[in-house]
């Protein structure tokens, strides 16, 4: 009975590991994921920063970027950089990481993507600047100085 | 004292009957059920939402952003931007 269970011990050792790996993975990769978002917002926030500034982009109710006016888009994100991006490219790479991030947020707190893409939206309207641009659910770009008047 | 045995055995029966008879009946206490309302869930998962975006934020706390800027003349529109088309 004793050299059957040592015999056995190892076996059931590597079972025990791969399911601790099994039940690690997944919660694991989210993680490197959000890291991997997170760095390519911090690259990205200086220039829409500047983007804001210039009144090219603002925040809209979905909780995602959006051109102000549509002339905007073909233009580049530094002006002076005929390398740089344009402002469509810019916009496509910024929301699709920022849906990405409501459908993760949303999956870890057992929630919709929507309810988090609108506290995204409420969180980026509190904190715009006076001169930043905000759409509503009306559709209006408006700037935020305007918009706390209005509300 | 003698006088006074049959009233205290009367009084003693009288006890233990109605003492039996309570102890009988059943007593039902209702409880109501706690109400959890929506309203309570959604402030609670709200408030999970706003602590995670913060958190994933924090990042925008240390560029500086002038709240006090104007917008630059170059591409700040000018009066009321009516475009769409460029929707996110």
């Amino acid at each position: 009975m004793t050299g059957r269970f040592w015999l056995f011990t190892p076996a059931l050792l590597m079972l025990l590991l791969t399911g601790l790996l099994a039940l690690a993975t997944p919660a694991s990769a989210q993680s490197d994921e959000r890291a991997a978002l997170q760095e390519r917002f911090k690259q990205r926030y200086p220039a829409l920063v500047q983007l804001k500034r210039d009144g090219r982009v603002g925040e809209t109710h979905l909780g995602l970027a959006g051109a102000v006016r549509s002339e905007y888009l073909s233009q580049r994100v530094d002006k002076d950089d005929d390398e740089s991006p344009t402002v469509q490219r810019f916009l496509n790479d910024e929301n699709r990481d920022r849906r990405r991030l409501f459908e993760l947020l949303a999956e870890e707190l057992n929630t919709t993507a929507a309810r988090v893409a609108e506290r995204e939206a409420r969180r980026r309207f509190d904190t715009a600047a006076p001169y930043e641009y905000l759409r509503p659910a009306d559709g209006e770009w408006i700037r935020k100085r305007d918009y706390d008047r209005r509300e | 004292m003698n006088r006074h045995a049959p009233c205290c055995w009367m009084a003693g029966l009288a006890l233990a009957g109605v003492m039996t008879v309570g102890g009988c009946t059943s007593h039902r206490v209702t409880v109501d059920p706690v109400e959890v309302r929506p309203i309570h869930m959604t402030v609670d998962i709200n408030i999970k939402i706003d602590r995670e975006l913060d958190r994933f934020f924090d990042f925008e706390d240390e560029v500086p952003v002038d709240h006090g800027a104007r917008a630059s003349s170059t591409g700040s529109p000018a009066g009321s931007p009516k475009t769409e088309g460029a929707q996110p």
